[in-house]
């Protein structure tokens, strides 16, 4: 019974937060529609919440009509649980903007269904957020135990006793700030020589698409010999919303974007090195090395082939530290069902819009949306855990890289799977002999 | 243990064949006359003749060494040595991330021309060389335990080591910023701007959009076209693909011909008016809007398909502009007055 009582009281908590936070946000953009604002501030403003709108609808996707229970998401660390969340509710965004878009609906409808699913999702439970801390991403190697999180709520609500970490809260906002700026550093060099426009950091197929979807959806163009349009279906709605040309959008999201590589590039090094110097070298190194073409370290752009290499960086992290933490071992089966579903349905993706049936409104619209259909009827696998959450796990993102640059998608994903492999090889196999 | 073995030979061949794959290329053991050795069969000659994929391996060398240092270079083969050994004292993960760095060496030198978008090079090589960083950090942090005695206050330890480690990485940290640095000086010292179009254009489109009706077609040069059409969100008279001339069909081709010579170049208004009818009618649009500037100035005399500025745009002379327009009856909706002249003509001109 007093467990209950403190169950109910951390849902209260963590939806009311959520509210807050989406109300924030609201209030923004119903001003942003009354009075004309900073073009450059209200970007920085949908910027975010293009980051935060597919963290939520991914948690409601994943977790609708399902009740909580402490076992929810407990076999994913933070970090992992965001990308998940992230890349669910990117393609969810995008499915339901490129349906909408062949039912001849107008783009207001979406933006409806999307604000409902967030006002909904806000009134339920969403303790996957609970618990989450500075720490777990600043320490990501280190292992929690699967309880830990959970007490660390009953405490924090009974006794008030939070988690005791050897580095000091200063050291830690110190930590972020450095990564924060190392992660700007090189987009602030370009940014400085020219401000705001400076448009071949902002190419305009990179925002010519969102325009159309604003415009007029019903006419959207949906098969082409181009991108999957889900970075442009998010942007969209960001800047809908926040009644900001999707220009300015591209030109500040690439801050936040190499912050994000900066960020996970760090996190990869400290589950690799476990030395936080070692780790803040790598990130520095990340955004500068390598600059132009055509290996094209371009910090000062902000298009699917930055996000796919962005993306790529997480998939290290999710690989390194799902494998990392044991739970996972592989017998010769569960590798071959891994590969044939998480190589699969994207392989499928690839073929279907680089190769044949790129002119087909039908394979564009539905062949992308097996593999998601698969993810969502298996979602139990990545919420409570199973012997096929890496498939899953690597499903998902592998999903996501064909839609955000098929091009380059192969050759990540070529190394995402050789990583995989050796890790078998070289790391579990080495343990079992 | 044989299995043991073959599990280390594994990842340690996959390295030493990046190397020798590297070598063998170097010394012209191995010359390869084709870079699309495999997308040729999978979008035939889409991409043949484009020059950021169609490069030879001296020209990734090129390419690598001007995104690294001679220094950064010797920091990542020292930090992938020093992984490789400290794999055999139980880091095994540090192999791992060798071998996959040699797999993308592989990939990148590979004679194919779309695999030169080798971004996965970037994080992986960051992650060797700070390798090589972590090597220094875990010998320096051995050595200050026995020499000053410091096995308690592992405090001490750990800011001495990271002191060394710093004054050895803040210089190798400095250079490699020097190509995006040089970018910058070289493009200011041009007074150049990264631009492949301007604020005048931007200000122009979100006029256009604010007061003109979206079924309107957008006549210029082709690269303008691309650039208006998807800001203000009008209508292209060909179909838009991407800027490569070689990705568009030949019917677009030949509309963008079309436009140089059928109204540009033409001086016969009523033909350039049947011309610009014979547009609105396959686009079911209502109007055209004419936009002149230095690009279209630079299309008109040149054979190119494109002409993509990438030091903004320039200003563009008014005789110029009344040559290009040439006394035919459109009417003149917009202009900053140095860089961009709208002109609108519908069926009622």
């Amino acid at each position: 019974m007093e467990s209950q009582k403190v169950n109910s009281f951390i849902v209260g908590e963590t939806a009311l937060l959520r509210l807050v936070i989406l109300l924030y946000f609201g209030s923004i953009m119903l001003i942003s529609h009354l009075f004309s604002l900073p073009e450059l501030i209200m970007a920085v403003m949908a910027s975010i919440f293009m980051m935060i709108l597919p963290v939520f609808l991914g948690h409601d996707l994943l977790t609708f009509g399902k009740k909580y229970t402490f076992n929810i998401f407990r076999n994913l660390d933070a970090i992992s649980t965001l990308i998940i969340f992230w890349t669910i509710g990117s393609l969810f965004i995008y499915h339901l903007t490129i349906f909408s878009a062949a039912l001849g609906l107008d783009f207001i409808i979406v933006i409806i269904m999307i604000l409902a699913i967030l006002v909904a999702g806000s009134l339920r439970e969403n303790l996957s957020f609970r618990g989450i801390k500075l720490q777990h991403f600043l320490r990501p190697q280190e292992t929690y135990k699967d309880d830990e999180r959970i007490s660390a709520q009953e405490l924090s609500v009974v006794e008030k006793v939070s988690f005791v970490f050897s580095e000091s809260k200063s050291i830690r906002l110190l930590l972020v700030f450095i990564i924060i700026v190392i992660g700007i550093s090189a987009t602030l060099l370009f940014r400085m020589y020219q401000p705001f426009p400076t448009f071949v950091t902002s190419e305009f197929q990179h925002f010519s698409k969102a325009l159309q979807i604003i415009d007029d959806l019903g006419n959207l163009v949906i098969a082409e010999k181009a991108y999957f349009v889900v970075i442009y279906c998010n942007q969209a709605i960001a800047s809908f919303l926040f009644n900001v040309h999707p220009l300015p959008i591209l030109w500040v999201a690439t801050f936040l974007q190499n912050v994000i590589v900066a960020g996970a590039i760090f996190a990869t090094g400290m589950l690799i090195f476990k030395r936080t110097i070692t780790s803040l070298i790598t990130a520095f190194f990340s955004v500068w090395i390598l600059g132009g073409a055509p290996v094209q370290n371009n910090p000062y752009v902000f298009s699917d082939g930055t996000l796919g290499s962005m993306f790529f960086i997480l998939i290290l992290y999710l690989i390194t530290k799902n494998l990392q933490k044991g739970s996972i071992q592989f017998n010769k089966k569960n590798l071959i069902i891994t590969f044939l579903v998480s190589l699969g349905f994207p392989a499928l993706i690839f073929i279907q819009r680089l190769v044949v049936w790129s002119d087909s409104t039908i394979a564009t619209l539905f062949i992308p949306l097996v593999p998601f259909i698969i993810i969502i009827f298996k979602r139990d696998e990545l919420i409570y855990g199973g012997k096929f959450q890496f498939t899953i796990i690597l499903l998902t993102a592998f999903t996501f890289l064909v839609m955000i640059h098929p091009h380059t998608a192969v050759l990540n994903i070529i190394l995402a799977s050789a990583y995989v492999i050796l890790w078998k090889l070289v790391i579990n196999g080495r343990e079992h002999d | 243990m044989t299995n043991t073995k073959i599990k280390t030979i594994i990842p340690i061949g996959i390295i030493l064949c990046s190397i020798l794959f590297y070598l063998f290329q170097t010394f012209g053991l191995l010359i390869f006359h084709d870079n699309f050795i495999l997308s040729k069969y999978l979008y035939g000659d889409t991409y043949k003749d484009v020059p950021v994929s169609d490069v030879s391996f001296d020209d990734k060398i090129f390419y690598f060494k001007r995104g690294m240092t001679d220094s950064l270079n010797i920091a990542l083969i020292a930090g992938g040595i020093f992984m490789v050994w400290q794999s055999f004292r139980g880091e095994r993960i540090y192999l791992l991330i060798v071998t996959l760095l040699a797999i993308s060496f592989l990939i990148y030198f590979i004679p194919e021309g779309m695999f030169l978008r080798s971004r996965f090079l970037i994080p992986l090589t960051s992650l060797v060389i700070a390798g090589g960083a972590n090597g220094i950090f875990a010998l320096c942090e051995n050595r200050f335990k026995r020499i000053f005695n410091l096995d308690k206050k592992i405090g001490y330890v750990k800011l001495l080591s990271a002191i060394v480690v710093l004054i050895i990485f803040i210089p190798l940290l400095y250079e490699s910023t020097t190509l995006f640095r040089t970018m910058v000086d070289d493009t200011a010292k041009k007074n150049q701007v990264f631009a492949t179009f301007g604020t005048s254009e931007y200000d122009a489109a979100r006029w256009l959009r604010e007061n003109m009706p979206r079924n309107t077609v957008v006549l210029s040069d082709p690269y303008t076209i691309n650039l208006m059409a998807s800001l203000s969100d009008f209508k292209s008279p060909y179909k838009r693909i991407w800027i490569e001339p070689k990705e568009y069909p030949a019917e677009s081709l030949q509309i963008m011909s079309d436009i140089r010579t059928k109204f540009f170049l033409d001086d016969n208004n009523e033909e350039r008016e049947g011309f610009l009818n014979e547009i609105m009618t396959d686009n079911d649009a209502q109007s055209v809007i004419i936009i002149i500037n230095s690009r279209t100035a630079t299309w008109i005399g040149s054979d190119k398909f494109f002409i993509v500025p990438y030091s903004g745009i320039r200003t563009v002379q008014v005789p110029v502009v009344e040559s290009l327009i040439n006394l035919f009856p459109a009417k003149l909706v917009y202009t900053d007055e140095k860089t961009i002249y709208v002109y609108k003509y519908d069926l009622s001109d």
